[in-house]
């Protein structure tokens, strides 16, 4: 029995204002996989992945990580197995150093202080900034922010990894070194996103929300060459399969 | 904005101080902890009139400074911010008390300026020697100490948050302050029409952020405690440090230093 999956089933919420934020949504994620999640501002993406940590819960439906239902008695189970990256690395770094925020999580959960030490040098070594241990959060670039808080992360040893558009607000550079790090893990990946090139770069597979539902499930190639979906879900072509624009040849 | 940039500036400032490796940051919090408790309850037990008694009191911060390496000057400015409030409680002391106590140069000194002078070298020293420690300790360490000192749990916590919250609040004062800025024209003053949608806003900005922070908190485990308040261990380093220091405030409270200079002399 595999501990990294997750499953929707006929998942459903909505806000206490009674707007459906999603509509009977059911899908599931292999070990291993890295799954991009694709959708218009508003299509309930972030809803969703706020779910998978219960952040929220579901109004309707199940949802199991690693076979365990998500609710409030599987909550802190659950919060070790599944390592969120938040959209805006400033509201997950908070404390006054990068290695404190790091040790944070493994510290909440009991891990002896003899230990600490090893795990958060590894977890900021795998993102490569082990040199910014001592620096205070609010000091570091972009890019370095979001390297400390995907390393807040993996200091918990999370099967699964959920991130929330982790490349916005980065430069080329830092955005690059992103995409090389997260392919190098090989923990299962969830990660909603509008950048549609780093899609082809990651995610094998690609699921496309639409108001609150899915309205498609697919390997990445095939959804991103049918435009007809993508313009009706009001998105866009990933740049490295539209022509280019200044010679008009068509990339293959 | 300028003066919450400032502020935020200064909060960083403190921060970045209590990150050096000095004699004074390496003693233990509890101990620093302590002394300042002492140092301040030393203050209250004086009465309204020892503005001369107090004085000497100054050696403790010239002391820790210059071994901390911490600007004494920019603490002191920082106090300063405390200094309206200090003001708004002694400032009739003058008009009720006109008693005169003593001339200089043929110019009566009341009571009432005295025990007014006393009040504000009394809080200012309280804040100094309060922001002293957070330059030479660190929010977290001093957080550990309270808990060392069996401080509730509670407490200990909401000084932690309030502690970060305040520069999530400023960040979300100064955006919106800047925003409103770049399309009042000529408006520099806030209208009270708007202060209301403004500070609104605001409060609502503010929760959102903090309710975000508390998930990313929520999400790594914490449970209402901060674990990397470590407890650390007291050297014979903190025990100099502290019967020092004790020995000081007591020779203070307990001798009139002037009068024992001007037998000497």
């Amino acid at each position: 029995m595999s501990h990294n999956t997750i499953k929707a089933k006929n998942l459903c919420y909505t806000y206490p204002d009674n707007r459906e934020a999603l509509k009977d949504i059911s899908f599931s994620i292999e070990e291993g996989e890295t799954v991009a999640l694709v959708g218009a501002n508003g299509a309930g993406k972030s809803t969703l992945l706020m779910q998978f940590v219960g952040v929220i819960l579901p109004s309707s439906g199940i949802i199991e990580v690693g076979h365990f239902p998500i609710k409030e008695s599987t909550l802190s189970l659950v919060r070790q197995k599944v390592g969120m990256v938040f959209q805006d690395s400033d509201n997950q770094l908070f404390m006054n150093k990068v290695y404190d925020d790091v040790a944070f999580g493994p510290r909440n959960y009991g891990i002896p202080e003899d230990k600490i030490d090893e795990i958060v040098m590894t977890s900021l070594r795998r993102v490569g900034i082990e040199h910014l241990a001592d620096r205070a959060p609010y000091r570091l670039s972009g890019g370095e922010k979001k390297a400390a808080a995907i390393a807040a992360v993996l200091s918990m040893s999370p099967d699964v990894l959920v991130l929330d558009e982790p490349t916005t607000g980065l430069d080329p550079k830092a955005r690059r070194r992103l995409i090389d790090t997260l392919s190098s893990f090989e923990h299962t990946k969830l990660i909603a996103t509008h950048d549609m090139d780093m899609v082809m770069d990651l995610c094998e597979r690609t699921i496309i929300l639409n108001n609150g539902q899915i309205a498609a499930d697919g390997p990445t190639a095939e959804i991103f060459r049918n435009k007809v979906l993508l313009e009706e879900c009001s998105l866009e072509q990933p740049a490295s399969l539209m022509s280019c624009r200044i010679c008009n040849s068509v990339r293959k | 904005m300028p003066n919450i940039t400032q502020s935020m500036q200064n909060l960083r400032w403190i921060d970045d101080q209590s990150e050096k490796e000095t004699c004074i940051h390496s003693i233990n919090p509890t101990v620093k902890l302590i002394v300042v408790l002492i140092f301040i309850l030393l203050l209250v037990s004086f009465d309204n009139y020892s503005f001369t008694r107090i004085m000497p009191l100054i050696i403790y911060m010239v002391v820790i400074s210059q071994l901390a390496e911490v600007s004494l000057l920019h603490i002191i400015k920082l106090s300063l911010l405390s200094f309206p409030l200090i003001i708004g409680i002694g400032i009739f002391n003058p008009f009720f008390n006109r008693e005169t106590a003593f001339y200089i140069a043929e110019i009566p000194i009341s009571f009432g300026v005295i025990s007014f002078a006393t009040l504000v070298l009394k809080s200012l020293l309280s804040v100094t020697a309060g922001l002293l420690l957070i330059a030479t300790t660190g929010i977290n360490r001093i957080a550990a100490a309270l808990r060392t000192l069996h401080a509730p749990k509670i407490f200990v916590i909401q000084l932690l948050l309030t502690y970060r919250y305040i520069t999530v609040l400023m960040e979300e004062v100064n955006k919106t302050l800047t925003a409103r800025a770049l399309r009042a024209n000529q408006n520099k003053k806030l209208d009270y029409k708007s202060f209301g949608h403004i500070t609104g806003n605001i409060l609502l900005q503010t929760i959102n952020r903090s309710s975000r922070i508390y998930y990313a908190m929520k999400l790594r485990g914490f449970s209402g405690d901060f674990k990397s308040c470590d407890r650390e261990n007291i050297t014979l380093s903190d025990m100099i440090y502290l019967a020092a220091w004790t020995l000081f405030f007591a020779f203070v409270r307990t001798t009139n230093i002037y009068e024992v200079f001007g037998s000497i002399l």
